[in-house]
């Protein structure tokens, strides 16, 4: 458990740097075509204008984007449900708020 | 950096604060679900502030730009349509839990005393909300836009004596003008959240000099139901929820943006299949299936005679409901189911 | 010190003064505050339009002109005759559309329905849509409002 676990974090954090880098190199990329892609707003805007990605690589950037983002939500809520385990034992073992001179630690019974 | 931490307590007393998320409690219960709702609102306004204050980058509250600088947005502006799009949609979602935030506090019959200013201010929230709502549906001034808020606009006409005074005030003149756009756009960008926030203020305040309430069950055996501190067992939980909901905002504001209607044409017949946004529909549908006279009155000011006592029985539904776990009380929570499904209803009905 | 027939002391009395001054004060600010928030609008007494627009115009057919803000819609009755209705709906103040084929007047917010003289038939609409008065002189239609 300990040994799968001490293979598997790292292994997701590296992915998920990964997964980001591209997707903000992905973005930075996009900024010249965009701007050569660009229509002057007067012209369209005489008829219902419908939302639309404005190059082909801005919309596989987006999606690329969606997906980091829900990998980062899953590793995130992974660590979180971690921290959250740990914080409850420390609640419910009585030694919450000893470092700050706040409750005893309840006498042994 | 522990210097620093020092520092800056001795200057702003830091610490009272992480003693303050130390003690506060949060109890552990079957309801203990709706207690996320709260902080969840939070999150959407804050992705408003953020997204709303980008719009207004390239937004013109003009009657002869509105459309166009929306459109710009839209079109020119890199990913300007996908923030619009969350701009919307997160809208959408707070109004959404909102409603959901007042329905469970209403159906555990939390606001019972001490809480019911509490309510009161949460009631105020709810109207602060839709208020944005209203005022930010005219702001793309495109067809359906001016329609809804000519619409939106006129009811108050029907009150008696001061309703064409409020109707005016409301539009900036007799009619929907360019006038009423920069209205709107300072109303939605300026007032409304000066008073959001100081209503929020209010309301969070009571919150925390309260305590979180308890379902009547749980008051009622008298023992102490297990709770958690809030710092840092429960905000930890909410980090979990913001993280979901996040994820769950981007998703739907990439796969479903909402598009740009033509310019408003003031002069230009109302466009077939109208419709306000969905928290408006159950009223929407009322109005369409009033008649013009009921018993000789004015249909209109039946409507708004309606939804005024509605708004303030809601208002003071604390003082009306004061013996909540009596015979009383449930009366008041099968009228409430009743209301409720009316209301569901209506939205369906109007959506057909 | 309290006199003895007073109904308050002295404090009472000039609390209520000086927050009662402070009041009547701030109120009187309030006027002119208010009324800067109405910008000035008149509704126009009459508005001409060049009759020459309009003469071609076939019965049962209507044209749009701008009644001041608000939208106004001129049309040919089967004689001849032209009258000019202001085409915003008497309910909630949506502009209606004239569908000559039912030749009725109909607004599509909340489905209210008029007929060819403006008479409200169907829907929530209260009253008739308005008339204005329509007459010639010389070159130019002139649109007054009725009565």
């Amino acid at each position: 458990m300990t040994t799968r676990r001490a293979i598997l974090r790292p292994a997701l954090l590296a992915l998920l740097l990964l997964a980001g880098a591209s997707a903000v190199v992905g973005a930075a990329q996009n900024v010249p075509l965009r701007a050569a892609a660009s229509k002057p707003a007067v012209e369209a805007a005489a008829k219902e204008i419908h939302p639309a990605f404005l190059t082909p690589r801005e919309k596989s950037g987006a999606y690329v984007f969606l997906g980091w983002t829900w990998l980062s939500i899953g590793v995130l809520l992974n660590f979180l449900r971690l921290k959250v385990r740990e914080a409850d034992r420390v609640f419910l073992t009585g030694l919450y708020g000893i470092a700050k001179g706040g409750k005893k630690p309840p006498e042994h019974p | 950096m522990k210097k620093l931490r020092t520092w800056l307590n001795d200057r702003l007393g830091l610490e009272a604060l992480s003693r303050f998320g130390m003690a506060k409690e949060v109890p552990q219960h079957s309801h203990t679900i709706w207690y996320y709702t709260g902080s969840s609102i939070l999150f959407f306004l804050g992705i408003q502030i953020v997204t709303g204050v980008m719009l207004a980058l390239y937004f013109n509250p003009t009657i002869k730009d509105a459309n166009a600088s929306v459109a710009r947005i839209m079109t020119e502006i890199p990913l300007g349509w996908i923030i619009r799009s969350i701009h919307s949609w997160s809208a959408t979602f707070m109004i959404a839990v909102v409603l959901i935030h007042l329905l469970s506090i209403a159906f555990t019959k939390a606001y019972r005393a001490p809480r019911e200013a509490t309510w009161m201010s949460g009631v105020l929230l709810l109207c602060v909300s839709l208020a944005f709502g209203f005022t930010g549906y005219l702001l793309p001034w495109d067809d359906l836009s001016l329609a809804a808020t000519k619409v939106g606009t006129d009811i108050p006409k029907a009150i008696p004596v001061v309703g064409t005074w409020v109707t005016s005030l409301l539009r900036g003149g007799e009619d929907v003008t360019g006038d009423t756009i920069s209205r709107f756009f300072i109303v939605h960008v300026c007032v409304l959240p000066l008073v959001i926030f100081a209503i929020l203020g209010i309301h969070l305040f009571l919150v925390q000099r309260h305590g979180m309430s308890l379902p009547l069950k749980a008051e009622a055996r008298g023992e102490k139901t297990p709770s958690l501190p809030f710092w840092p067992n429960f905000t930890l939980r909410e980090t979990g929820v913001w993280l979901v909901l996040l994820g769950i905002l981007l998703t739907v504001a990439v796969l479903l943006a909402p598009s740009l209607g033509p310019a408003a044409n003031l002069m230009a017949p109302a466009p077939a299949g109208i419709k306000p946004e969905w928290y408006f529909l159950f009223m929407f549908q009322t109005l369409k299936l009033f008649p013009a006279r009921i018993l000789g009155i004015n249909g209109e000011l039946v409507a708004v005679a309606v939804m005024a006592a509605g708004f303030f029985l809601v208002l003071i539904l604390p003082f009306l409901d004061n013996r909540p776990a009596e015979r009383k009380g449930r009366i008041i929570t099968g009228v409430a189911y009743a209301v409720f499904a009316y209301t569901i209803a209506m939205t369906i009905w109007s959506l057909l | 010190m309290k006199l003895r027939d007073s109904l308050f002391t002295r404090r009472v009395f000039l609390n209520g003064l000086l927050g009662g001054g402070l009041a009547a004060f701030a109120a009187t600010f309030i006027g002119p505050l208010v009324r800067f928030v109405f910008p000035p609008y008149r509704e126009p007494d009459e508005v001409k339009l060049a009759s020459a627009d309009y003469r071609d115009l076939p019965p049962n057919e209507v044209k749009g002109f701008a009644w001041g803000n608000k939208p106004g819609l001129i049309k040919r009755a089967a004689d001849g005759s032209l009258a000019a209705f202001v085409a915003v709906c008497t309910h909630l103040d949506c502009n209606v559309s004239y569908l000559p084929a039912d030749r009725k007047f109909y607004c599509a917010c909340h489905k209210g329905w008029y007929d060819e003289n403006g008479t409200n038939i169907a829907g929530p609409p209260p009253s008739p849509l308005r008339r204005l008065a329509v007459s010639l002189d010389g070159e130019s239609l002139v649109i007054k409002k009725q009565g």
